[in-house]
């Protein structure tokens, strides 16, 4: 009698988001982004090849989420390999919390396997005479508010028609109000994690739309009013000297590259002071301890961040940051202050990309592998990395795809920490490569710029307590393409030429 | 036909084993008759029974006030999800949106599960042409009502609502006592393991034109013909007799169907047990008690 086909998924579901594809925050889905990408990890949790293996939605609980149907076909995966498979959906009208997602997967000679998931979703509103971020969740409603940010770069190669879209937050207060007010140290959870984690999250995703929408927020209802990004801050510092030194040859036309990576600065940096390893609010909480029978009205940190160094993704830059915790009971306000100094924890030691010098396009898929080695010396492997790689033309165009340690298609074996993809060169009619339409389904010989990105993923295993969840956050960009600097133009590097004819 | 789907009714049609709940947080745990205002997962059984495989078949859930009658315009959408079947291959599929049963019509609900493919659509239907069942092979419904007989209570009331959606002026009700036996197919999905004993002294029951506080009649009839105009419900009841005590390990069920012509166009089931019979809701979640569940 066939048994259930011996899958696991270990990590929970998360958002990429298509222009950059790369990796949200922590995963989260992004309600003001609308339509992004479900992927998901899927391990080969037996000691034999699944073969033909498939794997589609069956449901997903909250009925704002649009997405496709259909089955993806994923084919033989060997024993032990972890194969990630996306699914395009639209967010737009989805509920702030979590909801439940239901996949199946089945191989042949098996019967199928239901695996239900959480997804998390964040919404980020904007209140313009007040400067509030907010988002509401079914535990409260949370407030931010950022007093001072760098701000750029505003003029320069980026985009001289628009405000400046990458933010480093220096000075920011968050509000929590829970619904209803609670007794004790700590209240509910939203999203089941503590709540300064999503605050991190919700930062995060302000900086990732501002670079991604290009300086746009919604301004609370979706409806169409949409707010500055130039404009939410109280204050701006000079700007980061940005782009005048990065090669304009490798420049896509939507500048997605750049801005993905400046995203990726500002939440790596923002969660090295405010979330990562022992973090401000829980401490705050404990060392505030309300008296018996009082109830907690709203708590509200401000903290201040310094950088030592520019925060470039991908590095371990040190970062300093001074906080004040207050909270507001029914009977009086408590206060705790502290200043922390931190580091980046999410940078790798070094990484390896193999990738051809000349590549002829009539020989087939251009192939290339990539590894990446931990600070401790090991190296990824499997689904504990997000890769993907985008190949920029000369003449404006980004080609992306990602890299696997699957064993599967282009990637010789799974789990050796050999992440490996490819591209097939689109060989059209050279003639229509001049018309924008066209340009979709020609590339065009000469040089293509490589740029691999490797993310981490949230580990949290199912089940596991909130607390210690949150210590675990994914999503950060490792590789270190992105140099920023505060007194000379930042640098993008990228990470190989391909010659192609 | 390549792909033929079906999701099967029961005997009678309108008590299918192949929709079930679940009253829980988790879908996966047992079946089980699920309590007003507390959160429960809607499952249907799908089978192709075509020649082809489909692989993006979509399953609607709904779930309707109790009624002889039930059409777009009263069915009441849960959630919707997919499903991939190969030729031949039967999958349960789980209605990921929770349904949470309201406290309408005094608890009591219906459901209704119906599968289709762009290889395999539903019939057309218009908001107003009422669902047929038992003629739609892609669509069960699952109408059965389990209540509990009190202590010291002398009748039971089953209020629904009988609606014309025909073009005839009238509609006929008619109840009768079913044997106990037609409910083996549903055991799993009610999450019982034995069905209960047939319970005696329950003979006494009839059908009645019922609002909320109206008056039982004092001689209940078993048929009833009522003047309604087309697209018109009105709210009856079924009203049982009960005995002075009713046996703990009994049961007694009643159908009650809407007929046109030698039709039987809608139907409502309701099982009584004994108030011993009756199981606390999940603690967790559950503000509300409730004297009734209903599948």
């Amino acid at each position: 009698m066939p048994t259930p086909v011996a899958i696991q998924i270990p990590y929970r579901p998360y958002a990429v988001c298509l222009p950059t594809n790369l990796m949200t925050p922590d995963g989260f889905f992004i309600v003001n982004m609308g339509l992004q990408f479900i992927e998901v990890q899927i391990t080969n949790a037996s000691n034999t090849l699944l073969k033909n293996v498939r794997v589609y939605i069956e449901g997903i609980s909250d009925p704002g989420v649009v997405y496709g149907s259909g089955v993806q076909t994923v084919g033989d995966v060997p024993a032990g390999a972890s194969f990630p498979v996306r699914f395009l959906g639209n967010f737009h009208d989805a509920t702030p919390g979590t909801a439940m997602i239901s996949l199946i997967v089945e191989a042949d000679g098996f019967t199928f396997r239901r695996v239900l998931k959480k997804l998390f979703i964040t919404r980020v509103d904007y209140h313009k005479p007040t400067r509030t971020y907010s988002v509401v969740m079914p535990q409260g409603t949370m407030r931010i508010v950022i007093h001072r940010a760098i701000v750029g770069p505003e003029s320069e190669r980026c985009k001289e028609d628009r405000g400046g879209f990458i933010a480093l937050i220096k000075d920011v207060s968050y509000e929590w109000v829970p619904t209803p007010p609670y007794e004790g140290v700590r209240g509910p959870f939203p999203y089941e994690d503590p709540w300064w984690k999503i605050a991190l999250a919700i930062l995060a995703a302000l900086l990732l739309l501002g670079a991604l929408l290009y300086d746009y927020f919604s301004d609370g209802d979706l409806d169409g009013g949409m707010v500055s990004v130039s404009g939410t801050f109280e204050e701006t510092d000079p700007s980061v000297s940005c782009c005048t030194s990065v090669s304009s040859s490798a420049t896509d036309t939507g500048d997605w590259v750049a801005r993905g990576l400046y995203a990726a600065a500002g939440a790596a940096a923002t969660a090295a002071i405010a979330s990562d390893g022992p973090d401000l609010h829980y401490r705050g909480q404990a060392a505030t301890p309300p008296g018996q029978g009082e109830k907690t009205l709203s708590e509200k940190v401000r903290l201040h961040i310094e950088y030592p160094e520019a925060p470039s993704p991908g590095r371990k830059f040190p970062i300093a940051g001074k906080w004040q915790y207050t909270r507001t009971t029914n009977a009086k306000v408590y206060t705790y202050e502290a200043a922390d100094e931190r580091e980046n924890l999410h940078w790798l030691e070094s990484y390896e990309v193999d990738a051809p010098a000349v590549h002829d396009r009539l020989s087939g898929p251009l192939v290339i592998r990539a590894r990446f080695k931990k600070p401790d010396g090991t190296y990824y492997t499997g689904g504990s990395l997000y890769v993907s790689a985008v190949l920029v033309s000369t003449y404006g165009v980004a080609r992306r795809f990602d890299l696997k340690d699957h064993g599967m298609a282009f990637d010789a074996k799974a789990n050796d920490g050999w992440y490996s993809g490819g591209y097939t060169f689109k060989v059209g009619n050279p003639e229509m490569a001049a018309t924008h339409a066209s340009a979709e389904r020609y590339d065009r010989p000469g040089y293509w710029y490589l740029f691999v990105f490797a993310q981490d993923v949230n580990t949290v295993l199912q089940g596991t307590s909130p607390f210690d969840a949150a210590h675990t956050i994914g999503g950060f960009v490792l590789t270190s393409q992105l140099e920023l600097s505060f007194e000379k133009p930042c640098q993008l590097r990228h990470d190989a030429v391909i010659q192609v004819v | 036909m390549a792909v033929e789907l079906w999701i099967d009714d029961g005997n009678p049609w309108y008590l299918s084993p192949d929709i079930w709940t679940v009253p829980s947080d988790d879908p996966n745990d047992p079946p089980g008759v699920p309590y007003a205002n507390v959160s429960a997962y809607v499952w249907a059984r799908v089978h192709n029974r075509g020649t082809s495989p489909v692989t993006n078949a979509t399953v609607r859930f709904y779930w309707s006030n109790p009624a002889s009658a039930i059409n777009d315009s009263t069915a009441v959408l849960i959630g919707l999800s997919n499903v991939s079947l190969a030729a031949g291959e039967t999958k349960p599929v789980l209605c990921v949106t929770p349904w949470i049963p309201q406290w309408v019509n005094n608890g009591h609900e219906c459901l209704i599960a119906e599968a289709f493919a762009p290889t395999d659509p539903l019939p057309a239907r218009s908001a107003a042409t009422p669902y047929n069942v038992p003629a739609w092979r892609q669509m069960a419904q699952k109408n059965l009502t389990i209540g509990y007989a009190m202590q010291k209570m002398a009748f039971f009331v089953h209020p629904f609502l009988a609606g014309n959606f025909g073009q005839r002026e009238k509609v006929e009700l008619r109840a009768r006592r079913a044997p106990l036996d037609l409910l083996r197919p549903l055991l799993p999905g009610l999450g019982l393991t034995t069905l209960p004993h047939e319970a005696e002294g329950v003979e006494r029951f009839g059908v009645q034109p019922y609002r909320c506080g109206d008056p039982l009649l004092e001689r209940q009839r078993p048929e009833m013909t009522l003047t309604l105009p087309p697209r018109h419900q009105q709210g009856v009841a079924l009203v049982v007799r009960l005995p002075e005590k009713f046996p703990p390990e009994g049961g007694a069920l009643f159908l009650v169907e809407q007929i046109e012509g030698d039709q039987v166009t809608g139907g409502v089931g309701v099982l009584i047990l004994a108030e011993t019979a009756q199981k606390a809701p999940p603690a967790a979640d559950s503000p509300v008690q409730t004297r009734t569940r209903k599948v």
